[in-house]
């Protein structure tokens, strides 16, 4: 699995350049952002799905280079087996989601150097995970059920939903309250909880079906 | 040991309009064994079959005596398939390409590997999709080889190549050959390639195996007979597989060459067959016995 990996880290060389722009511009944007006003504010919305992108965007070429090139033939016939296949896409969509966690990390020495502003947005990084770990179960289920067109359709709409559920999460954490949970604090994390668990348990399951799927795939 | 690297019996694969039936292939160890057929003949498929592609419907299979649907790594590591439908990624190049794939296989040779990517002219620093077609398939050819191989799978490698690019494929898979490295099922429909060096002949026409034997008993039991077109109207049309008019003679196929050969009808002319007239007298609808008849 590790070879499939190294394949994917030497195929990315120019989205790595992107990602990284990506994660520069989110530091900078760290750097420059204050409690409750920067892009990094607790409920920032635009800042939950611009997080998305590293992982997005390492998953979907992966499978696009696979797309474009025919090489899932070739991959087939490779020693890993099917099952370590699936495994590496999952995988790279886990590693490139550990930059939220992070940029979480740069977020929070910046608070305390005292550069970006006193408050650690946890709601923000917690959603973006969440969403991400929720994203890359989607577009990874619907590439090995379905194959790599109807995948994009998948990650489009999935997105499309992220976009609608970081604007409840800001609205779930600026004023921490939800309709749907009673008291204001106790809204806020229930909620995040919510989203992580179902989160973890949709990309648990993806990778099963994934692999399930996959075995029976004829190419 | 294992003495053969292929064995089928009855394999069977249906899609909607194209049935592979009851394929019986035997590629012995150390040997090369020719697919030959029209397009559409089903060559593919039952490359796929064999290389774990696709789930036989029916049948049994074994390649270097396993089962190559669901194969785990022990099967894979020994098998090296050469396709235009199974392609390396273009953007890496020779080198990035070894970076990733020789953790795949504990036997990999990167000196072996050097050395081929040197004998076929190709830039270790060159992306893939920089490369001629010609190029493509050797460097295919160059990473089944620096695995150590037992048995390679070719399908179609020399169609669309030029000439010179065929016939230097060609000595490297009978230098291959010659070594003893690998079995060799080697599929096209160029029948020429496979006179060099083919040990055996699978034959496949519209998913059925017509014939499956040795090259030499092939072409010794076929030959070409020529004549004046009233010699089809005689007992002779027993022995022709296919055949055409012309005004006042035919040509025609006979898989009965050594029973002609001991008692030749007066005017008939008995000449060697080529592959290609096998498969072109076999084949074409119109050249039947009962198309001509």
């Amino acid at each position: 699995m590790f070879a499939l990996l190294l394949k994917d880290w030497l195929l990315l060389r120019k989205e790595r350049l992107i990602i990284a722009v990506v994660f520069i511009a989110l530091a900078l944007g760290v750097a420059a952002g204050g409690a409750g006003s920067g892009f990094f504010a607790a409920g920032s919305g635009m800042a939950t799905i611009i997080l998305l992108f590293p992982s997005y965007i390492a998953v979907s070429y992966s499978n696009a280079y696979d797309f474009k090139y025919g090489c899932e033939p070739l991959l087939a016939c490779l020693p890993p087996g099917r099952d370590a296949i699936v495994g590496s896409k999952y995988l790279l969509a886990l590693a490139t989601n550990l930059l939220i966690p992070a940029a979480a990390i740069l977020r929070a020495l910046s608070a305390a150097l005292g550069l970006g502003g006193d408050a650690f947005p946890f709601e923000l990084f917690a959603t973006s995970f969440s969403l991400s770990l929720i994203l890359a179960a989607v577009e990874l289920a619907a590439y090995f059920r379905f194959g790599y067109i109807k995948s994009r359709w998948a990650a489009m709409a999935v997105f499309a939903c992220a976009g609608a559920i970081a604007g409840i999460a800001s609205g779930v954490v600026d004023t921490g309250a939800s309709p749907a949970v009673g008291s204001a604090a106790g809204g806020s994390a229930a909620f995040l909880l919510l989203l992580f668990g179902a989160g973890v348990i949709l990309f648990a399951l993806s990778w099963l079906y994934s692999v399930r799927t996959y075995k029976k795939k004829e190419f | 040991m294992i003495d053969r690297a292929i064995w089928t019996r009855g394999m069977t694969k249906k899609f909607a309009g194209f049935e592979l039936r009851d394929v019986n292939l035997s590629l012995e160890t150390g040997s090369v064994l020719g697919l030959i057929g029209p397009n559409g003949a089903g060559k593919t498929t039952t490359i796929k079959l064999l290389g774990g592609l696709l789930k036989p419907d029916s049948g049994e299979v074994e390649v270097l005596g396993e089962n190559p649907w669901g194969a785990g790594p022990s099967l894979r590591r020994r098998l090296g398939i050469v396709s235009d439908e199974s392609q390396w990624y273009g953007p890496l190049s020779a080198a990035d390409t070894e970076a990733w794939v020789k953790r795949l296989y504990p036997r990999w040779d990167s000196a072996g590997y050097t050395a081929r990517l040197s004998e076929f002219g190709i830039d270790r620093r060159k992306r893939l999709s920089d490369l001629s077609k010609g190029q493509k398939m050797k460097f295919s050819l160059a990473v089944a080889l620096s695995h150590e191989a037992e048995l390679i799978i070719l399908d179609e490698p020399t169609s669309g190549l030029d000439p010179v690019s065929r016939s230097e494929l060609l000595d490297t898979l009978h230098s291959v050959v010659s070594e003893g490295k690998a079995s060799i099922l080697f599929s096209t429909h160029i029948t020429s390639d496979l006179e060099r060096i083919a040990d055996h002949i699978a034959f496949i026409m519209a998913g059925k195996i017509v014939f499956c034997e040795d090259i030499d008993s092939v072409l010794e039991r076929h030959a070409v007979i020529r004549g004046p077109a009233a010699l089809l109207d005689t007992a002779l049309l027993g022995y022709v597989v296919g055949a055409r008019r012309y005004d006042a003679a035919f040509e025609g196929l006979t898989d009965r060459a050594a029973e002609l050969r001991d008692a030749p009808p007066a005017g008939l002319i008995i000449e060697r067959a080529s592959l290609e007239d096998i498969m072109v007298y076999t084949a074409r609808e119109d050249y039947r016995v009962r198309a001509i008849a």
